[in-house]
């Protein structure tokens, strides 16, 4: 599907994914800034703060209300970990004026109003209110506290913590229960500009027709901002190995244990690692990859047990969940697997189906316009970025000499292990 | 064959089959897509449970069933399914809910070799004794998963309290004690019952020839006579067994689902559906009164929402999310209803409820596996898909109103799971 890359202004871009495959038009705002452990939190609130409300949409009911008119138009926010940057994603999805009942102009009032609401906070005096800033840090604070609930969420996010502890890469994307709590509403707003005169931006837009004005507003709002500073987003740092292995323990009132596996990868090739994708997915990406027809489907040490690689770090994580009493089994299984692949043991079948699976995987992402998004919001490192056809391609001429070759740097960094309380370590 | 043709004023069409052994066929054509999506069902869930075998006898079978069965069929004589598509690079998977079990694939590539797979084989079981004791040590653990699970515990805490008799209140994947009753006979017995041709459905949407995965279809299903299926429940008693349940569980935010049981004399039809969906939405949704008393008081964020679950012979409607204080949440949600009855339904929150819910649904045709979700939702339910749009647009805020009679606080339900005492 092609794509076009528009330059707005210095630090600013626009990339335009020109489909009529879509029923409307989805656009995202995506801000980059370098990972920071003290302002993470204020940071990270932003894109939930300005999509609750905004100066001319002062209560949360009636900017809701405004959506459903534009027949649910579907605005999203969001914050993620992209290398050692972190993403700030606010966008708005909305149907094409052709399916509206009483021949709105549904698009350009929706565009118009996400421009608004990044542009336009509700702010007085230099301070968003303490009534929109406590019901945001408290919705924050119960976001971060549901996903420590969630085992599987949360054994691989203290599995990376572990991994990475001297390195910034180990900051929670959306910040500590603590310091959410002590945000004030002129620290979040100093976040806001920050963002703004900071920040490198690129705008995703997937539709038939490009809206206009985008790009002009854009340009005439950075003019009246000081963007001498622009985040460098090319600077993430590969993750370091260990000496000796680090291993960690942890007991929770849970019925079965999880095992978390975090690997060093020793690459050149950076952010778009065509073999690091490969290797990953043969070792444990899908019901064709070594751990899952092994050590799930032959062995049953595992009921999960999957492997992923994060290509601009440099690294790969393996994630499981066991009967504790198989912890040690399933641990030298699965690096038993990883030796296999640096020898060579893996068949051309079991290749062939890692290639056709991804190749197969990355034509779906045409098809959906969240994909399509999350596939150019994760591929800031290098511009004009790569679609998934030219990917595809890629992994297409990876050979298995590549994928032995780039297994053999690999080195365990941190085993993690989650498990009941009462159940013997090992 | 008999072939239909349904028409949207929007552009979009499909088209239905239905073979001489009864089976549906829908399949929508998206030309402009890089790929399809396919699906292969039987209207059998968990809660299929008592029946009459084709010979002609009672069979009543253990809880988990369905799903152990789901897993099951992968597996053929000459080796697993998931090996198959592993040759095309599909995506493969399968799932089974309380009224349906579905296989499906999603491919870029190959789409016609990927047919014939899923329909080989669903239609080819093969249960062994060793296999099957294979199944329950994966499926065990599976089960033990879910016991972590709060969200899926705190539904079925619900459930439980809320009925009797109904097989709705066991867990779909059974439990470690009631699979291990499982025996090959089992299985042969509900997979002869139910993956009748007449009882099942194929849905496709994507970059397909209709005609082609008609042809196809009526090549490789087997003939069989088709066949009317009954099933036994017991009878429900109109009560809920307790009206509040709670469990602690290593979570640090409680979550609680709160669901009202319908009476309905029959399966809810989709206009009922509809217009108790459109009428929670003026009670909860994110531009009522109610939500945003609930979250300006802090007791409920993102998390809350609310659904309708309804099938043969059971119906809730559920509200649910995380709260520190469920009970509260509880309180204001009857307080709500109670003024909804008494004072109607808002007309402004209400036209902007049917400009959502219109919108969402158009939304939808931009995904083959929701396209292929709702031929299967539709199938099973009775209803065409471009319906449903129709009866959003002709619906009118005193039907809506009338609805409000299924929600009866004498038949709710508060499951809450929460945090350890002193934590």
């Amino acid at each position: 599907m092609p794509e076009r890359v528009i330059d707005i202004c210095r630090g600013a871009e626009e990339i335009y994914i020109k489909t009529d495959r879509f029923v409307g038009t989805h656009i995202s705002f995506n801000f980059y800034l370098p990972l920071n452990r003290e302002r993470q939190a204020e940071f990270a609130l932003l894109p939930f703060m300005l999509t609750s409300c905004g100066k001319n949409y002062p209560d949360f009911s009636r900017l809701n209300f405004t959506l459903s008119k534009l027949y649910g138009a579907n605005l999203f926010s969001a914050a993620e970990k992209v290398g050692d940057y972190l993403l700030l994603k606010m966008g708005i999805s909305v149907i094409d004026d052709k399916f509206a009942l009483d021949n709105e102009s549904i698009t350009a009032e929706a565009v118009s109003l996400l421009l608004d609401l990044i542009f336009n906070p509700k702010a007085e005096n230099g301070a968003f209110s303490q009534e929109d800033l406590a019901r945001e840090k408290r919705k924050a604070i119960e976001s971060i506290k549901s996903e420590m609930g969630e085992k599987r969420i949360y054994a691989k996010s203290r599995l990376i913590e572990e991994m990475f502890d001297d390195d910034i890469y180990s900051t929670p994307k959306c910040g500590t229960i603590s310091q959410v709590e002590n945000i004030t509403g002129e620290s979040l707003y100093k976040a806001w500009g920050d963002m703004l005169s900071t920040a490198f931006l690129r705008v995703n837009v997937i539709a038939a027709k490009e809206p206009a004005d985008i790009a002009a507003v854009i340009k005439e709002k950075f003019e009246k901002i000081d963007r001498t500073n622009i985040t460098d987003y090319s600077k993430t740092t590969p993750s370091r190995r260990r000496n000796n292995v680090k291993r960690v323990v942890e007991k929770q009132d849970i019925a079965q244990g999880k095992l978390g596996l975090g690997f060093n990868v020793v690459t050149t090739r950076g952010a778009e690692n065509e073999v690091l994708t490969v290797m990953a997915s043969l070792f444990g990406g899908g019901p064709y990859s070594l751990l899952f027809t092994n050590v799930r489907e032959k062995m049953s040490l595992c009921y999960y047990c999957a492997a992923s690689a994060v290509k601009e770090k440099g690294f790969i994580t393996v994630s499981s969940g066991i009967e504790p009493k198989n912890a040690e089994k399933a641990e030298k299984e699965i690096l038993n697997q990883l030796s296999l692949i640096g020898e060579g043991k893996f068949t051309d079948d079991e290749f062939g189906a890692t290639i056709r699976g991804i190749c197969d995987t990355l034509k779906t992402v045409n098809d959906s316009q969240g994909a399509l998004d999350t596939w150019y919001s994760n591929r800031i490192f290098i511009s004009p970025p790569f679609t998934p056809d030219e990917i595809a391609d890629k992994i297409g001429s990876v050979k298995r000499e590549d994928v032995i070759k780039l297994a053999r740097t690999v080195s365990l960094n941190t085993v993690y292990l989650l498990m009941p309380k009462g159940a013997e370590n090992k | 064959m008999k072939k239909q043709i349904f028409e949207s004023p929007f552009g979009a069409e499909y088209v239905k089959a239905t073979l001489n052994n009864g089976l549906n066929i829908y399949v929508m054509e998206k030309p402009q897509f890089s790929s399809s999506y396919a699906l292969f069902g039987t209207k059998y869930g968990s809660v299929d449970m008592n029946f009459l075998s084709p010979e002609g006898e009672r069979v009543d079978i253990p809880a988990g069933t369905a799903h152990f069965l789901e897993h099951k069929l992968f597996e053929s004589e000459d080796g697993d399914a998931f090996s198959k598509f592993a040759e095309t690079g599909a995506s493969a998977n399968a799932f089974t809910s309380f009224d349906r079990t579905c296989y499906l694939f999603s491919c870029g590539d190959k789409f016609y070799e990927n047919f014939e797979i899923l329909l080989n084989f669903v239609q080819s079981p093969y249960f062994t004794a060793e296999t099957i004791k294979k199944e329950q040590g994966i499926i065990g653990q599976e089960i033990r998963m879910y016991d972590d699970s709060p969200g899926w515990r705190v539904l079925f805490n619900m459930l439980r309290s809320m009925y009797h008799n109904h097989p709705i209140k066991n867990d779909i994947a059974g439990t470690v004690e009631s699979i291990a009753e499982i025996t090959d006979k089992t299985l042969y017995d509900c997979y002869n019952t139910f993956y009748n041709p007449s009882n099942m459905f194929i849905a496709v949407c994507g970059n397909v020839d209709a005609n082609a995965v008609l042809d196809m279809a009526e090549k490789l299903i087997k003939p069989t006579a088709e066949r009317e299926v009954t099933r036994f429940f017991d009878s429900e008693r109109e009560s809920i067994i307790k009206p509040y349940i709670e469990e602690e569980m290593a979570v640090m935010l409680p979550m609680f689902a709160f669901g009202f049981k319908q009476n309905l004399p029959e399966k809810m039809s989709l206009k009922t559906y509809i217009g108790l969906n459109l009428l929670l939405e003026t009670i909860a949704g994110d531009s009522s009164p109610l939500y945003a008393r609930l979250t300006n008081d802090g007791l409920i964020g993102d998390s809350f929402g609310f659904e309708i679950m309804s099938g043969e012979n059971y119906s809730a409607v559920i509200f649910e999310g995380e709260s520190e204080n469920p009970e509260k949440v509880r309180e204001e949600i009857i307080k709500e209803i109670e003024n909804i009855r008494e004072n109607g339904v808002d007309k402004r929150l209400f036209s902007a409820a049917k400009f959502r819910y219109y919108g969402d649904e158009i939304r939808r045709l931009d995904s083959v596996e929701e396209i292929c979700m709702q031929f299967a939702d539709g199938d099973i339910n009775g209803y065409e898909l471009f319906e449903k749009i129709a009866c959003i647009k002709a619906i009118s805020a005193d039907e809506v109103y009338k609805y409000i009679n299924l929600l009866n606080e004498d038949y709710s339900v508060l499951s809450v799971v929460k945090p350890p005492e002193g934590k």
